[in-house]
């Protein structure tokens, strides 16, 4: 039908404001407080799903009542099937378009100009789901009567993306939705190309499930023959990209791995050198004055000299003379100072944590790196962000061992990393337990 | 001849045949289908038509089939059909729903959109062009699906009972448009006034066979003699039905 025919009599009219309302709301929640930082914000997009994904599905499923209440497949059509498809849901993708854009202006208006640009692969995960839901809503429209097909769809729709993301067994269940909640905000990570190949593959079974259903549709059998047949090659599309999305997630924990940054970070020369990425330039000056007081200090206590700090990653890979910065927004002087004694520990792995008992603690090695590097114990209480230095059972323990002479410290400090990194007891960073009563 | 049907069996249901071997030849110019409720006569337009595919046999308008893909969209180009239950997509406005169909049947939008106003002049509702079509009385739906077969200027159209729900005002406007089209047309109606001015031939099915097929003056003849003139079609008709075999001319 003509553009202004379609637009006029279109259900879109009245559901995109309370769409766009509601991507806007939760858009502008969420990003109020990250870093106008693309690669981790598109992620949003993602995240707002359920909000426009069912509101497609079910404005589909109308269009398609539309069509099957005026009878146009019995009129002799010369146009194909999927032209006349296409003729009444591109307002529908226009729709699912409108959100993405309205959450990306959203995330512009509160973070502010980035230095880079929307994750295309986010946005075309984005597009592709949107197809997806589209077309399993105009399907389900061409089988139920509207009255059901858009209410159905739409609140299917939805649990099923939401439902998900609350069930811890199995954790990759989340994964196949599309419903991105990594964590965004954080500069030195970008998405995880298989968090969003992994729902596409997902995506895909349910088309072809509704492409080939609609083929069987045209046989000259039975109806009962037709829906066993549509019925069987259904659960076998949605079984077989069913198991090659959940394939590469099945160890998947939570949120998806972490992918590290590839593009090049500002960088301050001297010695150390001091890298972090474009959105922390800011601090890179600070950075560097609180590396110079810090670095020296550690260097003293027998620790040997890092060639660069590096706000990067824990899944970028870095060479052992590099020690791992952890910033955040609005760091005073001494929490920079923090920050750099404490990059100086080097990566403790997350052991087995079956059992409650905690055999070692990486929060004292960083408390003595602190207080090596010149801060004292008020301070070291204040930084809750670094590596658990802060809990204050820690200055018991890192006062008894400061008062050895250098060597016996450095040989603690070299002794129980080399245990906490291999997941071995380390009782000499335990502070001591409370006396019982009774 | 503009569409035939060849050896046609076809059943909604798999034991419960509704044509069995049906062969027929509609001929060129205007033609009647006339029969009784139940005896076939939607089913064999919507064949026709290409809306339902028989179960075997085939449909011809010269040398397109309905059961070749290949040649569904050239003969569906050329074939305009108005079906019994006519509906309209919701909210479209008369000139709307006009042009939608002649998108449906292969026009490009803007021709679809110029030729549905001339459309609806010739069923005498252009000035309801803006109006929803929901909104309009029965007889004015009916006239706005003449309107959709006439709007892509088919070679053939078939109507499956046109004037249904149309006063006799309306009736009398739809046969004269009908005498000025240059298409072949079948159709499907319950009225038979005016056999002779209107019509050519005429078909009489009944039960998924023919019982007449010839020419309007043969049919007439069939009437018992001593029948008024004003009721001839009428007692033809009755006197083709009644018939224990097929009576073709």
């Amino acid at each position: 039908m003509r553009l202004a025919t379609a637009l006029r009599t279109t259900g879109g009219v009245w559901i995109a404001p309370l769409v766009l309302g509601w991507v806007w709301l939760v858009t502008a929640h969420e990003a109020s407080n990250e870093p106008a930082y693309w690669a981790g914000n598109t992620v949003l997009v993602g995240h707002t799903l359920p909000f426009y994904a069912p509101a497609c599905a079910a404005f589909a499923a109308w269009e398609a009542g539309r069509l099957r209440r005026a009878g146009v497949h019995r009129l002799g059509a010369v146009r194909g099937r999927y032209a006349i498809a296409f003729s009444v849901l591109w307002p529908v993708a226009l729709l699912g378009v409108a959100a993405v854009v309205a959450c990306l202006i959203t995330v512009r208006l509160q973070t502010g100009v980035a230095h880079d640009w929307p994750h295309p692969g986010v946005l075309a995960m984005a597009g592709y789901l949107i197809v997806v839901h589209t077309a399993v809503g105009y399907g389900l429209g061409m089988m139920l009567p509207r009255i059901l097909a858009t209410p159905v769809i739409l609140v299917v729709d939805y649990l099923c993306l939401v439902m998900p993301v609350t069930i811890t067994s199995p954790m990759w269940l989340r994964e196949l939705t599309g419903w991105l909640d990594a964590p965004y905000g954080d500069v030195t990570i970008t998405v995880n190309p298989m968090a969003l190949v992994v729902p596409m593959l997902m995506a895909t079974g349910f088309l072809a499930a509704v492409l080939v259903s609609a083929q069987i549709a045209q046989w000259r059998r039975n109806r009962f023959v037709r829906i066993g047949a549509a019925a069987v090659a259904s659960a076998v599309c949605l079984g077989v990209f069913t198991a090659s999305a959940v394939a590469p997630v099945r160890n998947w924990t939570g949120d998806p791995p972490p992918q590290a940054r590839t593009d090049a970070p500002v960088c301050a020369d001297g010695s150390p050198r001091v890298c972090v990425p474009v959105e922390a330039a800011a601090s890179l000056g600070p950075l560097t004055e609180a590396s110079k007081e810090v670095v020296p200090r550690l260097v003293g206590a027998g620790l040997t000299p890092p060639k660069e700090l590096a706000f990067v990653s824990e899944a970028a890979h870095i060479d052992k003379q590099t020690w791992r910065l952890f910033l955040y927004r609005d760091m005073r002087d001494v929490d920079l100072e923090a920050s750099v004694a404490a990059s100086a520990l080097p990566v403790i792995p997350p052991c087995d944590t079956s059992t409650d008992v905690q055999e070692g603690n990486m929060g004292t090695l960083a408390a003595w790196l602190m207080v090596k590097g010149g801060l004292d114990e008020e301070a070291i209480r204040g930084q809750s962000s670094e590596k658990r230095a802060a809990d204050p059972r820690l200055a018991s323990v890192v006062r008894k061992v400061t008062k050895l002479s250098p060597e016996e410290q450095l040989s603690w400090y070299t002794r129980n990393v080399r245990l906490l990194q291999q997941c071995k007891p380390a009782p000499e960073t335990m502070p001591a337990s409370p006396p019982v009563e009774g | 001849m503009p569409i035939g049907f060849q050896s046609v069996n076809f059943g909604y249901r798999r034991r419960v045949p509704v044509l069995q071997r049906f062969t027929i030849d509609f001929p060129r110019g205007r033609t009647v289908f006339l029969g009784p409720n139940g005896a076939g006569k939607s089913t064999v337009l919507a064949l026709a038509a290409s809306v339902l595919r028989p179960d075997s046999g085939t449909v011809v308008y010269g040398r397109k089939t309905t059961t070749r893909r290949a040649d569904l969209t050239a003969f569906r180009r050329r074939i305009a059909w108005l079906p019994q239950q006519i509906e309209s997509v919701p909210r479209l406005t008369a000139r709307e729903q006009v042009a939608y169909v002649g998108w449906l049947k292969g026009m490009n939008r803007r021709d679809a959109w110029d030729r549905s106003l001339g459309a609806l002049e010739r069923v005498e509702l252009a000035d309801l062009a803006g109006q929803k079509v929901r909104r309009m009385s029965g007889g004015q739906q009916r006239r706005i699906g003449v309107a959709q077969s006439l709007v892509h200027e088919a070679e053939v159209l078939l109507l499956d009972e046109p004037t249904a729900g149309m006063d006799p005002r309306q009736r009398r406007v739809f046969h004269e448009i009908l005498s000025g089209l240059d298409q072949h047309v079948v159709l499907s109606t319950h009225d038979v006034a005016d056999l002779e001015e209107t019509y050519d031939h005429v078909v009489v099915l009944d039960r998924g066979a023919v019982r007449f097929a010839g020419e309007v003056r043969d049919f007439l003849a069939l009437a018992p003699h001593g029948t008024a003139p004003g009721r001839l079609a009428e007692a033809a008709y009755y006197a083709t039905v009644r018939e224990e075999g097929p009576v073709c001319a």
